[in-house]
Order: C-alpha cells, then sequence, then structure tokens
C-alpha cells in the first residue's frame, strides 16, 4: 500500500525539491538576477521615459509667403496654432528657407504662393505647398495633419459662403453637410508610447526568461563537467520531474514580475488599460511557461555563458518585427508568418495588446490563447527530447 | 614594425576569430540575416489595404455608393459588411478588422435634405501603422462624401461647373514629401534599423572577444604577444574585426541602395565613409566601456543595454527633441545617432557635405579618446579575475 502512495507521491516530492533547489541556485546566481529582475525592473522604466512625452507636438516649420496679404498672413498664423506645427519663421525665398532645412531649424517649408488670396476672390482653389523631411514619419504626419484641418476650417467657411449664393436653402448646413466623427480606439491620445510600449513589455518577459535560463543551463552544464558528470545544486530528479520543477520556479518568480510589468508599470506612465486585469494574468501563463520551455530549448545551443549575450539579445529586434507590432503581420509573406507563429511573444503581444488596449476578454482572445498551450506543449517536448539526449550521452561517457 | 608585435597580435586577432564558430556567426550572419529579414518583411513599402468592416445601416444606393468609395481605396480593403456597431466591435476586439465605418439610418434621405447625417469610424492605433492608414482612407471617404453631395446640389441649382470644385475644397494643399515621396516604410526603418543591428552587433563582439581573454586568464599571454604594449595588443584583436564588420557594413549598404534601390542622392563614398567611422567608433566605444569596466559579463550587460535602446534612444522613429531633454542628451554619445543623421543629411536629402561636417567629426571623437582608459585594461589583464 505504502509502495503505491510512494510511486504516486515521488514525482511531486521531486518537484517539490527541483523547484526548492532551483530557487537558491537563481538567487545565487548574479548573472541571472540581472536577467530576471534588473532588466525586467529597469528596462521598462526606461523605455518609458524614452517615449513617455507620446506626440510629435510643435514640429518646426518655415514660411515663404509669396502672397503676404492679410489671408495668407491668417493662413500661417492658423498654422502656427495647431497643436503639430510650429511657424519659426519666415524666409524670403525657397533657396533661404532651404537653407533653414539644411541646418535643422526647421523639418518643413510651407509655400504659399502669390495669387494665394487673389484665387479665392477669383473663384478658383487657392494652393498651399508643403515641402516636408521625411527622416522621420512622424514629423511629416504632424505637418501633414496641421496644413489639412488648417485648410478644412478655413475653407469650410468660404464654402458656406460660396453655397448661399447658388442654393439658400442649403446654407445652414453648408459648411458640412455630413459631419463624420472619428474615434481612436485603444490608444485615444493617439500617443507612441501607448503604442509601442505594451508590446516591448511583453516582449522584455520572454527575452530576460530565456537569457536568464541561457545562464542557468550553461551554470549547470559547467557544475558537472567540473565534477565528472554530477551537479552538486541539483535535486537529482528524474528530467519531468526536473523540468517540470524548474517552470515552476521560474514561473512563481515572474508572476511578480509580470504584475509589475503588465500593470504598474503602465499604469505609472498612463498608458491605457482597459482590460481585465485578471483573465489578462489568465492569458499570460501559458506565455510564461512556452517562453520557460522555449528557453530550455534555447539554453542547449549556448557553449560559454556569455555566449548568451552575442546570440540572444539582437532576437528581441526580430521578435518585435514579427509579432506585428510594428509591421501588421496580414502584410507579411508566409514564411515570416510561419516564424513569428513559433515564437511565444508573437501571440502574447497579440493577447496583450488586444485586452489591455481595445478591452478584449479571454474569448476574444481564445486563438492566440490557445496557440500559447499549444506551444507550451511543443517547447516542453522538444526541450525533453534535448534533455534526454544530453543525459544520455553523459551516462555513455561516464 | 620593427619587433612591437605587431604581426603576432593581428595573428591572434585573426586565430581567435577562426577558432570559434560564434564570431563568425555574431560578426557576418546575424547583420546580414538581419538585414535580409527587415527588408524581405517590408518589400511592400507600405502595408496597405487593411483589413476593416463597414456597417452600413442604410442600405440605399447613395450609401453602398460610399462604401465603394471607400473599398476603392488603396490602404482600405473591407472585408466585412456587418449588420451592427456592436458586431464590428467585436470583431476589431478579435483582431479581425483594424477598424470600422459606420453610415447611420437614414443617411440617404437625411443628406439630401440637408439634416446633416452623421459618418462614424473606429480606427484601432494599438496598431499604429495600420490603425493610421486606415484612419487616413475613411478620413477621405467622409471628406469625399460630403464634396459630393455638395457637387450635387450646386450642380442642380445650375452652378457652373468649373465653380464646383472651388467651392467644395477652397485650398487646395499639394505635399511633396522630399526623399521618399513613397513613403515608404522599408526606406525608413531599413535605413535605420539595419546599421543600428550592425552596431549592436560590433559592440557585443568588441568587448566579448576582449573580455573573454580575462575570463579564461589568457590576457597575460595577449599582452606578451605584443611585447606588453596595450594599444598593439588591442589593435591587433580589432584590425582584424574592423574589417569583417566594415566588410559587412558594404554588403548591407549594397543591399540598401543597390539591390533594394534606396534613396542615395550623394556620392557613395560619403555613405562608405559613413560606414567606415560607424565601424571604428563603435569599436571605440566598447573598447572604452570594456577598459572602464574590465569584466566580460558586465561590459556585455552595458554594451547589450547600450545596444538596444540605441533602436529607440537615437531618435529613428521618435524625435529626440521631443524626448525629455536629458534622454535627448544621451542619444549624443551613440554613434549609431551620428551615422543616422549624416544619412538623412547625404543619402535620403542630398544636401552640402558642408551640413553634415560635424556629425563625420562626432564620428571620429569615439577613436581618437578610446585609448584614455587603456591604462586601468592593462591592468586588468596582467591580473585577470573572472567572477562567475
Amino acid at each position: 500500500m505504502s509502495n503505491i502512495k510512494n510511486k504516486i507521491l515521488t514525482p511531486f516530492i521531486d518537484i517539490f525539491m527541483v523547484w526548492k533547489r532551483e530557487f537558491r541556485n537563481v538567487f545565487k546566481d548574479v548573472g541571472v538576477m540581472i536577467f530576471f529582475l534588473a532588466l525586467p525592473t529597469l528596462y521598462p522604466i526606461v523605455y518609458s521615459l524614452i517615449y513617455n512625452t507620446e506626440l510629435a507636438r510643435e514640429v518646426p516649420v518655415i514660411v515663404v509667403d509669396d502672397c503676404r496679404t492679410e489671408g495668407s498672413r491668417e493662413f500661417v498664423r492658423n498654422i502656427d496654432a495647431s497643436q503639430y506645427a510650429h511657424v519659426v519663421g519666415y524666409a524670403a525665398n525657397m533657396e533661404e528657407a532651404k537653407r533653414g532645412m539644411h541646418e535643422k531649424e526647421a523639418y518643413g517649408i510651407l509655400q504659399l504662393p502669390s495669387d494665394f488670396t487673389e484665387s479665392l476672390g477669383r473663384g478658383v482653389q487657392a494652393n498651399a505647398n508643403l515641402y516636408c523631411d521625411m527622416s522621420l514619419l512622424i514629423r511629416y504626419k504632424g505637418l501633414l495633419i496641421s496644413l489639412t484641418n488648417v485648410a478644412m476650417e478655413m475653407g469650410a467657411k468660404i464654402q458656406a459662403q460660396k453655397i448661399d449664393d447658388f442654393a439658400p436653402s442649403y446654407t445652414p448646413v453648408a459648411s458640412n453637410p455630413i459631419p463624420s466623427f472619428s474615434i481612436f480606439m485603444g490608444n485615444p491620445e493617439q500617443g507612441f508610447a501607448s503604442f509601442v510600449l505594451p508590446g516591448i513589455l511583453v516582449l522584455i518577459l520572454q527575452q530576460s526568461l530565456v537569457l536568464g535560463i541561457a545562464f542557468l543551463g550553461v551554470g549547470e552544464r559547467d557544475r558537472r563537467k567540473k565534477n565528472n558528470g554530477y551537479d552538486p545544486c541539483s535535486a537529482n530528479a528524474g528530467i519531468i520531474p526536473t523540468m517540470i520543477g524548474k517552470a515552476m520556479c521560474y514561473y512563481t518568480i515572474y508572476v511578480a514580475i509580470t504584475v509589475y510589468i503588465l500593470h504598474f508599470v503602465p499604469h505609472f506612465f498612463s498608458f491605457p488599460q482597459f482590460g481585465n486585469i485578471d483573465q489578462i494574468y489568465t492569458f499570460i501563463m501559458p506565455f510564461l511557461f512556452a517562453s520557460i520551455f522555449m528557453g530550455m530549448v534555447f539554453q542547449n545551443f549556448i557553449r560559454q555563458r556569455e555566449d548568451a549575450f552575442l546570440i540572444i539579445v539582437f532576437t528581441s529586434v526580430i521578435f518585435l518585427f514579427l509579432s506585428g507590432l510594428t509591421w501588421p503581420r496580414y502584410a507579411m509573406n508566409r514564411f515570416w508568418i510561419l516564424l513569428g507563429d513559433i515564437i511565444p511573444g508573437t501571440w502574447g503581444v497579440e493577447g496583450f495588446i488586444r485586452m489591455n488596449g481595445d478591452g478584449a476578454t479571454l474569448e476574444q482572445t481564445a486563438y492566440p490563447y490557445t496557440m500559447l498551450w499549444i506551444l507550451t506543449g511543443a517547447y516542453f517536448i522538444i526541450a525533453y527530447a534535448c534533455y534526454r539526449f544530453i543525459d544520455r550521452r553523459r551516462k555513455i561517457k561516464q | 614594425m620593427r619587433n612591437l608585435g605587431f604581426r603576432k597580435s593581428i595573428t591572434r586577432g585573426f586565430v581567435q576569430l577562426a577558432r570559434r564558430p560564434i564570431y563568425l556567426i555574431a560578426m557576418i550572419l546575424i547583420p546580414i540575416a538581419t538585414a535580409l529579414f527587415l527588408l524581405s518583411l517590408m518589400e511592400d513599402g507600405l502595408p496597405s489595404r487593411v483589413p476593416a468592416a463597414v456597417v452600413d445601416l442604410d442600405h440605399t444606393e447613395m450609401s453602398r455608393s460610399v462604401t465603394r468609395t471607400l473599398d476603392a481605396m488603396q490602404m482600405v480593403n473591407v472585408t466585412m459588411k456587418l449588420n451592427s456597431y456592436s458586431e464590428a466591435h467585436d470583431a476589431m476586439q478579435r483582431g479581425e478588422i483594424f477598424g470600422y465605418f459606420i453610415i447611420p439610418e437614414g443617411f440617404a434621405q437625411k443628406a439630401l435634405s440637408a439634416r446633416q447625417p452623421e459618418i462614424s469610424y473606429y480606427s484601432n492605433l494599438t496598431y499604429y501603422v495600420p490603425g493610421s492608414l486606415l484612419f487616413k482612407g475613411f478620413k477621405i471617404t467622409s471628406n469625399l462624401a460630403s464634396g459630393a453631395l455638395i457637387k450635387n446640389v450646386l450642380s442642380g441649382v445650375g452652378a457652373p461647373e468649373y465653380m464646383i470644385m472651388p467651392a467644395i475644397q477652397p485650398y487646395s494643399t499639394h505635399v511633396h514629401p522630399i526623399g521618399n515621396p513613397w513613403m515608404s516604410y522599408a526606406i525608413y526603418l531599413g535605413n535605420s534599423f539595419i546599421p543600428c543591428a550592425l552596431a549592436l552587433m560590433i559592440l557585443l563582439v568588441t568587448s566579448y572577444s576582449i573580455a573573454i581573454e580575462i575570463k579564461h586568464k589568457t590576457s597575460r599571454q595577449w599582452l606578451e604577444d605584443a611585447n606588453g604594449s596595450m594599444f598593439m595588443a588591442v589593435i591587433g584583436k580589432l584590425l582584424p574585426q574592423t574589417v569583417i564588420f566594415f566588410t559587412v557594413g558594404l554588403l548591407i549598404q549594397a543591399m540598401l541602395f543597390g539591390y533594394s534601390h534606396f534613396p542615395l542622392n550623394c556620392s557613395i563614398w560619403y555613405m562608405i565613409l559613413d560606414m567606415f567611422l560607424l565601424v571604428i567608433a563603435c569599436q571605440s566605444f566598447a573598447l572604452l566601456v570594456v577598459s572602464a569596466l574590465p569584466n566580460l559579463r558586465i561590459a556585455l550587460s552595458v554594451c547589450s543595454l547600450v545596444g538596444i535602446l540605441s533602436f529607440s534612444v537615437a531618435g529613428f522613429s521618435f524625435p529626440t527633441e521631443q524626448m525629455y531633454s536629458w534622454i535627448d542628451i544621451f542619444s549624443y554619445i551613440l554613434p549609431i545617432r551620428y551615422y543616422f543623421l549624416i544619412y538623412i543629411d547625404q543619402a535620403l536629402n542630398g544636401i552640402p557635405l558642408f551640413f553634415s561636417k560635424t556629425y563625420y567629426a562626432a564620428l571620429l571623437v569615439f577613436p581618437l579618446i578610446s585609448t584614455s582608459l587603456l591604462w586601468n585594461l592593462k591592468r586588468a589583464c596582467k591580473n585577470p579575475v573572472y567572477i562567475p
């Protein structure tokens, strides 16, 4: 009777022992602590500070006003008053204005032709030209919005007058016959930080886990090398209990880190938080496990601890793009979609953004959630195969 | 080179790189694979045809024509026609669409009787690029609907054709995007992120290849090979890497300006010089870090931090002048920042070289000050300690 009981209990005791041991291994190791604690604590703050100003406000622009009438000056005043543009000065001609751009005094030139005001009186269109530096699309966007808004607002008044001449019955609504309103979902401020940060936060979780686990793995291998295949810091359990025990240990640590990164950091910096936080934690669980087992696979390909820097750090950039945050997945070719599919970060980013930004429920993010559980299983099996292979080879050697 | 240990040092530098595959992976494979990845990912330039939904509650000829206008937009792809706001919102939350456009009930009737029917559109800006494109498409469509209506009214009362357009749109705006009229994201991100990935690998490999001598306690031998000259030892180690990184950099530029035909409005030599200076500036930066902190793991941690944050702080996508001023300052110690500014001035905008002189000079500062902390590196090399 007690024999059967033991058989059932042993794996659980093993898992618990591994879990306990691994805690000691993690907290003893300065390198691992950098990845598990320092990196996830500091990176989100640094990133948030970089982007926290959110918008490109008051983009400097130079004006070349060849018209010099009250009408053209009013147009320029309105541009200057808008949120996104700031008139830094007038230039006598285009050459002078270009020079100002070359000296980085401005990132755009607004040119109003000599017949600007006169055209309106004659009943033809008045042209406004904007020459824009394209080094950063966000500046271009700011100037473009200012120009379009001013042209439309000032145009509406003139439009109403014209219509009054021809169709007086229509005058009351002529300036805006079909009103429209636009809502920006998930990111009402249209901010840069609110867009890029949630994705980066999720990737920080994955990357710090993978780096830390790689470090731990090589550390263990080094200890075994020194001690003839025996690791004094391991709990000597079977492969599966060892994997589960370790995974539970990392997961326990990362529950606290997840709460900090996905709840408190967005809260400090007032990023959008429209999701149900409990559902987000439920969603993130398979994401953490998938990342952990992926880390256990990766650790077998690293020979020296510090090699992890050379091999893993740059993947953050690749994973960020694969997640579809900057370049949407529908516009990728099949190969990159497939590659993205096997990275936990892709689904983690997608699900978290939809829940956190768009207020989606766990039911609505069922697809990424399922994919994360599939990845958890797949990486578990691959990691198991790797460990078994290494274990066998070690035993043969002995 | 009389017996200064130059030949011995440089041979040692080459042998180190050849002995372990990780060097060639990190120096050649990773930067080139990253370049191929980003260029192939964004080969279309813009992610147009953003999936969107239309909720047409009016079902009239007029509302259907608005839907057709919307679908004809290059940036919009109407993949769903739904019957209610809540259906559309649900589809957006499920990630099937990036936004939706709602035509209200009684749209045509109200419009024709001057009762201002209200169009509403929702764009999901958690995905910035497709969300913004969609917003643009929605906005143009609603303006076109407004314009078409006024046109009808005016021609209905017999206004002459030539007066209609000026009445609908009195101010006509012409935007000239200099250098990148296609507004291509590939041009924009390719020229910043790919060199930045190279810069990251230069920082990592430089500090790794130096500090590993201290970890493996081979640093004394390394110094001896250079006849005890720290300077010569560093030159011997880094020069072979300069050659490889510069070659990889040229290959990347060939991919950007040659194969992908990205704008190159200056002499190619200006960009080649820019790349050369970037390589040695990054090596110098890492040499300073590893001299100040001669510990493999710490030096690599610092270089990773700097290399990864460069993608954000260097201001490729978000302008540095909009950041907090104390963060902005940080961008000025990054070599890649100057490479990028020179690229903008020269390759993208093609302005006279004169205006970029300070950026070239700034890149030269890095190698000039790189040897200032060699004494500390030498101290560590003579007495290597590795803290695991």
